[in-house]
């Protein structure tokens, strides 16, 4: 099945969430439960891995929803925060249980390769930096879009919107450079 | 020479055709510069990423059926998410075209 991609998810969903509408929990399943599980699997492997963690981020996501702030994040992106953490634990559950199982023998372990995750981790930054794009407020996130989505050059933009050249390319670098260190900041690479 | 200007790298990212041939020498020959313009470059490929084609992997339903049975979800809820086409007035679909960046 195909890449949920989360600009037809509705911000009052994100509210009837946290308000504990249990049809948005079948609802977030139904669209990222997929993007989840495809991501658990790309990183350990298995399918009953990618089961356990599967069911952790959904089990805890609705647990932990009264910590969810729709005014401050998307469900999307908090739903993939939530997967990448659940995947390091397993990874690092693993990892201690291999150095357990070796230490014995005094073996180091051998790096475990993994099939390239590369487009479904593409899928889930995607919904990562749309929440980010959400945070910039405006004119930063019209200008953004402007330029992502319209192919505007800053020049277009500028008379577009009637602002400065000078506002328009700080206002693209300052917020391009933010969505670059949110990237980092997800894979733990400041 | 100092390094390029960071509005620059910025709009090099997004695809403008900007600078001298001194930036691009520089460019071609500074690690910083270059690395800078590489995370740009990578944000902006994210941002803009099309995400449908890319093909993901449906769980099994067993899954489903553990977090129902788990947080104890309404009887209402215990068919499978992923066996229903949509789940009616709940999703606002609001399909917006987008262009791909060539």
């Amino acid at each position: 099945m195909e890449a949920a991609a989360s600009h037809d998810w509705d911000a009052h969903l994100d509210h009837a969430f946290a308000g504990g509408d249990e049809r948005v929990l079948a609802e977030a399943y139904r669209r990222f439960g997929p993007l989840v599980y495809t991501l658990a699997l790309r990183s350990l492997g298995e399918r009953a891995a990618a089961d356990d963690v599967t069911q952790e981020v959904f089990i805890r996501a609705w647990k932990s929803r009264t910590t969810f702030r729709p005014e401050a994040a998307r469900l999307p992106a908090w739903l993939i925060g939530i997967a990448r953490n659940a995947i390091s634990d397993a990874l690092s559950a693993r990892s201690r249980q291999r150095h357990l199982e070796q230490a014995a023998i005094l073996l180091v372990a051998a790096p475990v390769s993994r099939p390239d995750a590369g487009d479904v981790e593409e899928v889930a930054d995607r919904l990562t930096l749309d929440e980010e794009l959400e945070h910039l407020g405006d004119p930063q996130q019209t200008i953004m879009r402007l330029a992502f989505y319209e192919d505007l050059t800053h020049d277009q933009i500028s008379s577009r919107l009637n602002l400065p050249l000078g506002t328009v390319k700080s206002h693209i670098r300052r917020s391009l450079t933010r969505l670059r260190t949110r990237l980092e900041v997800e894979h733990g690479t400041p | 020479m100092e390094h390029l200007d960071a509005e620059l790298l910025s709009l090099l990212a997004l695809g403008e055709s900007l600078g001298t041939d001194t930036d691009a020498d520089h460019l071609a020959s500074c690690l910083v510069c270059s690395e800078t313009l590489r995370g740009l470059q990578h944000a902006v490929h994210i941002a803009t990423l099309d995400t449908a084609g890319i093909e993901l992997e449906k769980p099994g339903s067993q899954n489903w059926a553990a977090i129902h049975q788990a947080l104890g979800l309404s009887p209402t809820l215990a068919t499978d998410p992923l066996t229903q086409p949509s789940a009616g007035p709940l999703s606002h679909r609001r399909s917006q075209p987008r262009r791909k960046r060539p």
